[in-house]
């Protein structure tokens, strides 16, 4: 049964593929290492905290939107081996989204449920952070950090050891982060995105009365996450039509595991991949 | 000394006046300096009395380890957690700071194995610790509950892709030395009224 089903997944995400994998092994972006820290250092090295809480609200007259998400509860796994630890638990959290495809990928663990259409993924439990230290070890991670050629390199070793393999696909149009791309490859391939990042942020939204209100965990290190799903809000407002493009991400971070990623604040992807394990 | 009009001073060969003039500046110097005293000291006593009571730990030297019920409620001096592991699958993870060793606090997820309702506690069981990654969005509301109030915000997302209603919901429960944080409550509504308060009070205990 779960044969066939792994067959079947295959080849929907085969049918739902319009471009093939890319080569993401040379590029600027691989000097880069990813590590989550929320400290920084000056030039004194003196260390300076460098994440804060952001709160706004956005008013509008009339507002549109569009979401979709992968599963209703996506993987949010945030067990840290040492600090500096987010691409290993980034790609476990891709891991835990294949592994309701393929229990092998992590054994001895009960990825979620499925009731009626929609899949709810369960928590992290011993099973997960065995698969986080191994990709920690995969990956070469550091409490430095780890590159993104290191974080794919470690991720296609597991893929390897478990009997599998890892495509990806590109976000990106040139050097910039294309929206539209991400869409499709979450809606139309089923698969979760890696994001590269050199500033972040996690968030929640609320509404009331033709306001939107927001609360943002902003960071200025560098940090992978995960998005599995996505919305896009049209608002239109007192100085005319805004657009906001976010990520239901799996942010990889104790306290703050899921929320929204805004494209636009304090933030810069880097890069972004469509990662497929099959 | 006034009496005589200096002249005991003169005899000594000092001036009267002189002596007078500095006898009248003396109270008035140390009535300055008293002032100056007192500024720098409200001064410091604003700059300074929010922190007081609380250290300031950087999260870079924030270290977790996985940890046991036990082990939590062993800490914790207003509150009690019990959890049915029928019901959920429970994850403990105790952080504390690497540098001064010092319990900052505890991370409780609890995820329901009907997968309706998935939770993310916060338990801050060192009063010098001020835990900063939560807030409300809105003005809370209160609730009073048999063994003790409760701060929450419940946000409802309607979610067309899955035909149902997602309830969002943080809380903050305060003891008097322990607080608890709900920093992340989802529920899937598939009756008409929210879980939540029933759940939090199965789960979160006052001390007998």
């Amino acid at each position: 049964m779960l044969h066939f089903a792994s067959i079947c997944l295959s080849g929907l995400l085969l049918l739902g593929t319009f471009t093939a994998p890319c080569s993401i092994r040379t590029s600027d972006e691989d000097e880069i290492t990813y590590s989550d820290s929320a400290v920084v250092y000056d030039d004194n090295e003196y260390n300076l905290l460098a994440s804060s809480m952001q709160s706004f609200s956005i008013p509008y007259s009339s507002r549109d939107y569009s979401e979709y998400d992968l599963a209703i509860f996506c993987p949010t796994y945030t067990f840290a081996p040492t600090a500096g630890a987010c691409a290993p638990i980034a790609a476990s959290n891709i891991v835990g989204f294949y592994d309701r495809y393929d229990e092998n990928l992590i054994p001895n663990h009960k990825s979620g449920n499925l009731i009626g259409s929609w899949y709810a993924y369960a928590i992290e439990d011993e099973a997960v952070e065995s698969v986080i230290r191994e990709l920690y070890s995969l990956m070469g991670t550091t409490t430095a950090g780890t590159t993104e050629d290191e974080f794919l390199d470690g991720l296609e070793s597991f893929c390897e050891s478990r009997g599998r393999k890892m495509e990806t696909y590109s976000c990106m149009s040139g050097k910039s982060f294309s929206f539209s791309k991400a869409q499709s490859y979450i809606k139309d391939s089923n698969m979760p995105i890696a994001l590269f990042l050199s500033g972040y942020n996690v968030g929640r939204r609320s509404s009331q009365d033709n306001e939107d209100l927001f609360s943002f965990y902003t960071s200025d290190a560098n940090h992978v996450m995960v998005g599995f799903g996505y919305s896009t809000y049209i608002y239109q407002t007192s100085d005319g039509t805004l657009t906001k493009n976010y990520f239901n991400v799996a942010s990889g971070l104790s306290g703050k595991s899921s929320g929204i990623y805004d494209i636009s604040l304090s933030t810069q992807i880097n890069d972004a991949l469509a990662i497929r394990i099959y | 000394m006034d009496a005589d009009n200096g002249n005991t001073l003169r005899a000594l060969g000092i001036d009267y006046h002189a002596h007078k003039q500095k006898s009248r500046m003396i109270p008035s110097i140390l009535g300055i300096a008293g002032a100056a005293v007192s500024i720098v000291f409200i001064a410091c006593f604003i700059a300074f009395y929010p922190f007081q009571n609380k250290v300031v730990y950087i999260d870079a030297n924030f270290e977790n380890r996985t940890a046991s019920l036990t082990e939590l409620n062993s800490e914790l001096h207003d509150f009690a957690f019990e959890v049915d592991e029928s019901i959920y699958s429970i994850r403990l993870a105790r952080t504390s700071d690497s540098v001064s060793k010092d319990l900052l606090y505890y991370t409780i997820s609890l995820n329901s194995y009907d997968s309706l309702v998935k939770m993310e506690l916060v338990a801050v069981c060192n009063p010098k610790f001020e835990y900063k990654d939560f807030e409300f969005l809105q003005t809370p509301t209160s609730k009073s509950l048999p063994f003790y109030s409760i701060l929450y915000e419940f946000v409802t997302s309607p979610k067309p892709q899955f035909g149902l209603d997602l309830l969002s919901c943080t809380a903050k429960i305060d003891g008097k030395q322990d607080t608890v944080y709900v920093i992340m409550y989802e529920e899937l509504l598939v009756q008409p009224e929210p879980a939540f308060f029933d759940i939090i009070q199965t789960i979160v205990k006052p001390v007998k």
